[in-house]
C-alpha cells in the first residue's frame, strides 16, 4: 500500500481538495480488505449536497487509522430511509450515523421569507422541524444502537429585517438559535446521540465564507470549499473520539514553545514571559495546555537543555502557568527528541499513537515526523500569538465525555513514581505487591460506574482482549439486559486510590458465559488485579450455572501482551474465527485462586468508593 | 519546483483518481470515466483551493477539459 501511504504523507502536509480526493479515490479503490485499515461503517444522511465533504471526513480518519466505509442517504426525505426497515440504510448495518441537516433544506420559509411569517408560525416551524428531528433520533437509537451524529444551524449571516433583526424579540436569529437549543435538548434526551455545533464551526471561519452560493443554486451544496474541509473536520474529531484513537499525551519542548528566547543563554531573568506583549503570548499558550491539563490530557516536557535550568523556571519563575507538578515526564537532556519521545511513551505504557509533540523548530518536528510517523507533530510557526489557537485547532484530544478520572489523572501517574519507589526497596517483586497493600472492589455497572466503563472501553488498547468499543448508551442497554453481565474494577493501594481500571462484559447463553470484553487500564497492568476480575466472572458463571465460560482473544496490533492471557489462566483453546481465537473453560474444575496480596470485595449492586 | 502544467497535471489525476501521465491536451469530461457531475463539483474546488481562485458562475460551465482549464486559469493570471 505504498501508493496509499504516499499520498497519506502528502495529505498530512497539506489539507487541501485535491489532496483529500487523492486519498479517497485510493481508499474506494482498495476497500477496507486492501488498505489494512479499520473499517468503520457510517451512514450519512442529509437533505442537501454533502458529497465534497465525504473525501475530507475519509482522508482525516485514513490519517488516524480508520477506513471510513460509507453509505451516503438519498435526497429523498431522511424519514423514508429512516422508517423503512428494508431500505438500504438497514442493510448496511452503520457503525455510526451522521444526521447532516440543512436549515433552508428543513424549513425554507424560516430561511427565505422569515419577514413573512407571524410569530405562531415561527413557533409552528420551529416545533415542526425539532418534532422531525427527534422521531429520527428515536427510530435510529432504537434500530441501530450507534451513535448518531446531530448538528446546530448556521446563524442567517444577513437576516431578513436587517438591523431590526437584532431589536426584536422574535428575531431570525433567535429563532435559529432556539432551534439549536432543542437540537441540544434532543442530544441530551439520549445517552448515544451527540451533537456537531455546526454553527461553531461556520462562526469559526465567518458566515460569509463559509456559505457558497453558487453550488447551492446549481446542486444543492450550500457550504463553501474551505468551509467543507472544517466540516469533515469536525466530523471526524467525533469518530475519532468514538473510536478510540484520541491521543492522551502533550509533549512540549521548552525554549521558544513555553516560554520566548532561550533559557541556556538569556537566563530566568531574561525569557519572555509574563502579562505583557510578546511574553503574554506564551502565557496565554500556558492557559491553554492547562485547560487540557484539566480535561485529563498528560502533559511531558521534551527539550535540550539543561535540567537544573528549565526545573528553575519551572519552579521560580512568576509568569510560570505550567508547573513542576502539571508533568508526568521530563526528558531534558541533549538526546535527539526522537529517542526521547520512545523514552516517554515507555515511560507512561503508552502508544507512540498518543503523543501530540509541540515544538517551534521545523528541523525537531521533521526529524519527528520521518523517524516516528506515529507520533502527531503540531509545529509551531513563527507567530507566539497563534499558539493557543494551533493546539486547541487540533483536536487531538477530542472526548465525548468527562470522567472524574480525567480530572485526577496526573496525580495518578505521579503516584506511580512513588510506588516505584517503594519497588526500587522492596527485596522480590510479590514482597513488593505485598507491600502496596491492594484492595480490589468488583461490583455490576451502575450510573455511577457506567461513563467511565465505556470510556476505557474507547481508550484502552493493550490489556484489551477484544478491542470492542461502548458508547454510553450501549453499556447502559447492556447493563440492564438479564443475558449480560457487566462489570467494573476498582483498585486501591496504601499509596492512593487507582480509582475504576479494569472491566469485563459477560454474555449467558445456553449454558455459555462469554467474555465479549475484559480489559484494564495501562497504569494497572502488572499488579495481578485482572485476575481477581476473572475470578469473580467464572464464579458468577458458575452461580448462574453456566458449564463452561468463552474467553474470547482478537489480536490486534497493540494487544500482544494479553496473547497468552487465557492459556496462563487454565483456558484451553477451541478454535479461531478470523482473527478472534475461542477458549474455554469448564467450571466443573476448580476455578484458580486469586492473587494472595489483593483483598477483593464483591459490591452487589453499588459502587463503594464512587462518592469518595 | 512545480511547474503550473505539472501542478494542474496532478491535480486531474489526484481528483480523478487517475495516473498523472495520462493526463494531456486531449483529457476532458469525454474520456475520463470518473469526470461526472458530482467530481466536477471536487475539481472545482480543487482548482480555486490549490491556484488561491475563484471562479465565476459562468466560468463553472466551461471547465470541461484539460485546455479549458488552463484557458480559464490563464485569463486568473495563472500561466503555464
Amino acid at each position: 500500500m505504498d501508493e496509499l501511504q504516499i499520498k497519506l504523507e502528502e495529505l498530512r502536509r497539506e489539507r487541501s481538495h485535491r489532496t483529500y480526493s487523492a486519498v479517497s479515490n485510493l481508499l474506494r479503490k482498495h476497500g477496507p480488505e486492501g488498505t489494512g485499515l479499520v473499517p468503520l461503517r457510517i451512514a450519512v444522511l442529509r437533505n442537501f449536497t454533502i458529497e465534497m465533504m465525504l473525501p475530507v471526513l475519509e482522508g482525516e480518519l485514513a490519517l488516524s487509522g480508520i477506513h471510513a466505509v460509507l453509505y451516503l442517504g438519498g435526497y429523498a426525505p431522511i424519514a423514508q430511509e429512516v422508517l423503512d426497515t428494508g431500505s438500504e440504510l438497514y442493510a448496511f448495518h452503520p457503525d455510526f450515523i451522521l444526521l447532516a441537516m440543512w436549515l433552508e433544506s428543513a424549513a425554507p420559509q424560516l430561511v427565505n421569507r422569515f419577514v413573512s411569517l407571524h410569530p405562531p408560525q415561527i413557533t409552528a416551524e420551529i416545533e415542526r422541524v425539532s418534532a422531525f428531528v427527534k422521531s429520527m433520533v428515536q427510530t435510529l437509537d432504537a434500530a441501530f444502537k450507534s451513535p448518531v451524529l446531530l448538528n446546530t444551524f448556521p446563524l442567517p449571516a444577513y437576516p431578513g429585517m436587517g438591523i431590526l433583526d437584532a431589536q426584536l424579540q422574535n428575531s431570525e436569529t433567535a429563532s435559529v438559535l432556539e432551534l439549536n437549543r432543542r437540537v441540544l435538548d434532543i442530544a441530551r434526551e439520549h445517552s448515544n446521540v451527540y451533537v456537531m455545533d455546526l454553527m461553531l464551526v461556520a462562526a469559526r471561519l465567518g458566515r460569509a465564507q463559509f456559505f457558497d452560493a453558487r453550488y447551492w443554486h446549481m446542486a444543492h451544496a450550500p457550504i463553501s470549499g474551505e468551509g467543507l474541509i472544517a466540516v469533515g473536520r469536525e466530523y471526524a474529531k467525533f469518530a475519532r473520539a468514538l473510536n478510540g484513537k484520541t491521543r492522551k499525551c502533550l509533549v512540549l519542548d521548552c525554549d521558544n514553545t513555553l516560554w520566548g528566547g532561550i533559557i541556556g543563554e538569556d537566563g530566568i531573568n531574561g525569557i519572555k514571559l509574563g502579562t505583557t506583549y510578546p511574553g503574554s503570548c506564551f502565557a496565554a499558550f500556558q492557559k491553554e495546555i492547562l485547560n487540557l491539563h484539566d480535561r485529563g490530557v498528560l502533559l511531558a516536557l521534551c527539550s535540550k537543555n539543561n535540567e537544573d535550568d528549565v526545573l528553575e523556571v519551572l519552579r521560580r519563575h512568576p509568569g510560570m502557568e505550567l508547573r513542576e507538578e502539571h508533568f508526568v515526564a521530563r526528558e531534558i537532556n541533549w538526546d535527539d527528541k526522537p529517542t526521547n519521545l520512545r523514552r516517554i511513551a515507555a515511560r507512561l505504557n503508552i502508544g507512540l499513537d498518543s503523543l501530540v509533540f509541540v515544538d517551534d523548530s521545523s528541523f525537531e518536528c521533521a526529524m519527528v515526523r520521518n523517524s516516528l510517523p506515529e507520533v502527531a507533530v503540531i509545529e509551531l510557526g513563527s507567530e507566539p500569538s497563534e499558539y493557543a489557537t494551533q493546539i486547541a485547532r487540533e483536536g487531538h484530544f477530542a472526548t465525548l465525555t468527562l470522567s472524574s478520572e480525567d480530572r485526577v489523572r496526573t496525580r495518578m501517574y505521579l503516584e506511580e513514581d512513588e510506588r516505584s519507589k517503594l519497588r526500587a526497596a522492596a527485596g522480590s517483586i510479590e514482597e513488593y505487591l505485598g507491600s502496596l497493600g491492594m484492595v480490589a472492589c468488583i461490583g455490576p455497572a451502575d450510573e455511577m460506574s457506567i461513563p467511565r466503563i465505556a470510556q476505557l472501553t474507547q481508550r484502552t488498547n493493550q490489556f484489551n482482549l477484544t478491542t470492542r468499543r461502548y458508547s454510553d448508551g450501549d453499556i447502559r442497554a447492556l447493563a440492564a439486559s438479564s443475558d449480560t453481565e457487566v462489570y467494573y474494577l476498582q483498585l486501591r493501594d496504601r499509596v492512593s486510590e487507582l480509582g475504576l481500571i479494569g472491566t469485563a462484559l459477560v454474555k449467558y447463553s445456553d449454558g455459555d458465559a462469554v467474555i465479549d470484553s475484559f480489559l484494564l487500564s495501562c497504569r494497572a497492568i502488572g499488579r495481578g488485579a485482572e485476575d481477581c476480575l476473572l475470578v469473580r466472572c467464572l464464579e458468577a458463571a458458575r452461580e448462574r450455572g453456566c458449564r463452561r465460560m468463552i474467553g474470547l482473544y482478537a489480536r490486534t496490533a497493540k494487544n500482544g501482551i494479553v496473547a497468552r492471557f487465557y492459556s496462563t489462566h487454565g483456558f484451553r483453546v477451541m478454535g479461531q474465527d478470523g482473527d478472534t481465537e475461542q477458549w474455554e473453560f469448564s467450571l466443573d474444575q476448580p476455578i484458580p485462586a486469586a492473587p494472595a496480596w489483593i483483598v477483593t470485595n464483591f459490591e452487589e449492586t453499588r459502587n463503594r468508593y464512587a462518592n469518595q | 519546483m512545480q511547474t503550473n502544467e505539472e501542478k494542474l497535471k496532478q491535480l486531474l489525476a489526484d481528483v480523478f483518481g487517475i495516473p498523472a501521465d495520462t493526463v494531456g491536451e486531449e483529457t476532458s469530461y469525454e474520456n475520463v470515466v470518473n469526470w461526472d457531475s458530482l467530481n466536477q463539483m471536487r475539481l472545482v474546488l480543487a482548482l480555486e483551493q490549490s491556484f488561491r481562485l475563484s471562479f465565476s458562475e459562468q466560468e463553472l460551465g466551461s471547465l470541461t477539459s484539460y485546455a479549458r482549464i488552463r484557458e480559464a486559469l490563464k485569463t486568473h493570471g495563472v500561466h503555464q
